[in-house]
């Protein structure tokens, strides 16, 4: 079979091999990416983090059915540790712009609902967030889930349920705690 | 240059306290309505979405400049070496429970990362010495050195120690959070400095609010996840300190200011600014429930995005740290926090200098190929420079001011409503204004619209832009102790 051919060929250092078991599922990648990085540009560099480590890694691999859930496992983490160096470093200098995503004409347009989505997504823990971008905005199940995030099935369900009572009760208005 | 910043929001949503929990129940079905509209649109943005046709000549470039793979040994010899090593780590692992000291002292290092305020304090020996740390596994050690207090925030100094000299590479894998009672969450901003041989970083962060008076324990938590390999998991530290309000850096002065300043379409409502021996806080809104409401009911809403205040001291201004801005019930609230107040403090002034958000618009433009045309949405000018057709999309190419957003457009070809697909970027042009004497950046870009057909209608839905002021707002005379 192709898969099998280009995991072994791809094991044994063949760059071009590697970037094929990619490219054969794109927009899987691409989308995963984009959901946990919110643009292109940051998508795409997570997406080249991600190859990176797969290549320096891959002939560690033991259970080749598995390259595919192995790799995305990677790339979410590549894009939570190009989140939180985000995070670190513009704490104090994140303008206003980068959470209502940068001024480009409509192209986040549909975005009233976007922004604030995204404004009360941000509010949540990393943990709530993810599980609820890979249920509703790439409708993963949960099984797929569990195995990329690698935490039980019951853990995935737990997170969500939190997490989607979270995104509640922010929609419904952040209550001001000034005492 | 000012700037409206937002701090790092994690964490900032608590759990609600049982009464207001009860009331969010009655809305909870028109919530779920909306919250699954709202994912359900996204859902439906991402299934449409496009993969970008550089992402394989992007994962090429990557491939090529990866390093070679570095082939493992596999003698049984390695593996005892490993084992061995594994066991000394154990012993170097330590846990250290000092038992805090009192201040006086000065915390060393952290020269380049504190602003003048918090140097000042330093030097007279403000604040609480923590000087408590945890050294992980691999080695890096993260020390809680000390923490001030006053009205408006809690600032926490650390350092993170990495004996192998990648301390820039630690710092990304090192997740810091901060906790006081029942677990309350602290969201904070700040920022860190690295040594030259990269073995040392120095950080200051500091809470966006304050801890309660009754609050006195605090868990300073970090966690360590090494390498992007999902078979590490994730090394937690907790450091737990009392906090010693006797050594809180001092009292505050506090100056409500009740004055609403109309402009445009809005209003600023200024309420208070508290000058603190740390930080000066000025907190306003921009409307209240009653407005959004109303806006909300008549198609105009409002969201404000950029708001630049410049606050002066005796004709000096005062450096802005950050600033955040936050929709709840009462309505848009603002913080910003500026360093403190010079010593004998006369005079205050609010200078505001610009203010801009999104604005719901419904402008409507038919246009025609090969034609220009010129027309203004809220006093902004929008050129229509070039509308063509290629290969089935149809692009129009406009000019504004810089910082003017179409942030919803769509155009309707023949009666079909289609949505931008992408905005090509053009040219910066600055000219001079005439009168103001002033520079002014044009922008000219490209959207695109898939079709193409002869009748075109460009309908704006929504217009962000920031206008400049420049003006006094409010000014005050301190009261002098």
């Amino acid at each position: 079979m192709e898969f099998k051919r280009l995991i072994k060929k791809a094991k044994k250092g063949d760059k071009e091999a590697l970037l094929r078991l990619i490219m054969d599922k794109q927009a899987d990648y691409y989308k995963l990416a984009y959901v946990y990085m919110r643009n292109k540009e940051d998508a795409l560099d997570a997406l080249q983090d991600m190859i990176v480590v797969l290549y320096q890694n891959i002939s560690k691999l033991k259970k080749e059915e598995s390259f595919y859930s192995w790799s995305k496992t990677i790339l979410v983490n590549c894009c939570r540790n190009k989140l939180r160096s985000q995070n670190k470093i513009a704490s104090l200098t994140t303008s206003f712009d980068q959470a209502a995503d940068a001024p480009v004409d409509g192209l986040y347009a549909e975005s009233e609902d976007r922004i604030v989505l995204e404004k009360h997504l941000l509010g949540l823990s990393e943990i709530h967030q993810e599980v609820i971008r890979l249920k509703y905005f790439l409708d993963m199940d949960y099984q797929t889930m569990a195995e990329i995030l690698q935490i039980p099935v019951g853990t995935v369900k737990s997170r969500l349920n939190h997490g989607l009572k979270k995104l509640k009760d922010s929609l419904g208005g952040e209550i001001n705690e000034e005492v | 240059m000012k700037k409206f910043e937002k701090h790092e929001q994690q964490g900032r949503i608590k759990e609600p306290e049982r009464l207001e929990e009860l009331e969010a129940l009655d809305e909870s079905d028109e919530l779920d309505e909306k919250l699954q509209r709202l994912l359900e649109q996204e859902k439906q943005r991402i299934a449409d979405l496009d993969v970008p046709q550089e992402m394989e000549a992007r994962l090429k470039e990557a491939l090529a400049e990866a390093p070679q793979r570095t082939s493992r040994r596999k003698s049984p010899f390695s593996i005892r070496l490993k084992v061995a090593a594994a066991i000394l780590l154990v012993f170097f692992f330590s846990y250290n429970l000092d038992t805090f000291a009192y201040y006086g002292k000065q915390l060393l290092g952290y020269e380049n990362v504190m602003n003048g305020t918090l140097q000042q304090l330093n030097e007279m020996g403000k604040g609480q010495i923590i000087n408590k740390s945890h050294t992980f596994q691999n080695g890096v050690k993260v020390i809680l050195d000390g923490v001030m207090l006053d009205d408006n925030n809690l600032v926490l100094f650390y350092t993170i120690q990495d004996p192998a000299g990648h301390v820039m590479d630690v710092y990304q894998d090192l997740r810091v959070s901060l906790t006081g009672f029942a677990g309350r969450f602290f969201t904070f901003g700040g920022h860190g400095e690295a040594n030259e041989d990269m073995t040392e970083m120095k950080w200051v962060l500091s809470t966006h609010e304050t801890p309660r008076f009754y609050e006195k324990t605090f868990h300073f938590k970090a966690e360590l996840r090494q390498e992007e390999l999902r078979q590490e998991p994730a090394e937690n530290a907790t450091i737990s300190f009392k906090l010693n309000r006797n050594q809180a850096v001092g009292k505050s002065l506090k100056i409500p200011i009740s004055r609403k300043i109309e402009l445009d379409r809005r209003g600023i409502k200024l309420q208070s600014l508290i000058a603190s021996p740390i930080t000066t806080v000025l907190k306003g809104q921009i409307q209240d429930t009653l407005e959004l409401g109303l806006d909300y009911i008549t198609g105009n809403r409002f969201r404000p995005e950029k708001l630049e205040i410049a606050l002066i001291a005796d004709g000096k201004e005062i450096p802005l740290q950050g600033s955040n801005m936050s929709t709840d019930i009462g309505g848009i609230n603002f913080s910003m926090t500026f360093d403190a107040l010079p010593k004998d403090t006369k005079e205050l002034e609010l200078r505001l200098i610009s203010f801009g958000g999104d604005h719901d618009v419904s402008k409507s433009v038919k246009l025609a190929k090969g034609q220009t045309d010129k027309f203004e949405v809220l006093g902004q000018e929008i050129r229509i420079e070039k509308v063509y057709e290629s290969d089935g999309s149809t692009y129009i190419t406009f000019t504004t001011e810089e910082g003017v957003v179409l942030s919803k457009v769509s155009l309707n070809i023949d009666g079909e409503r289609k949505n931008l697909r992408e905005t090509i970027p053009g040219d910066l042009v600055k000219t001079l204004d005439p009168d103001q004497e002033k520079a002014i950046i044009y922008y000219t870009r490209t959207m695109r619209f898939e079709g193409t057909g002869q009748e075109l209608e460009l309908n704006i839905e929504r217009i962000r832009y920031t206008k400049d002021y420049n003006m006094l707002i409010w000014e005050t005379s301190v009261p002098q102790s």
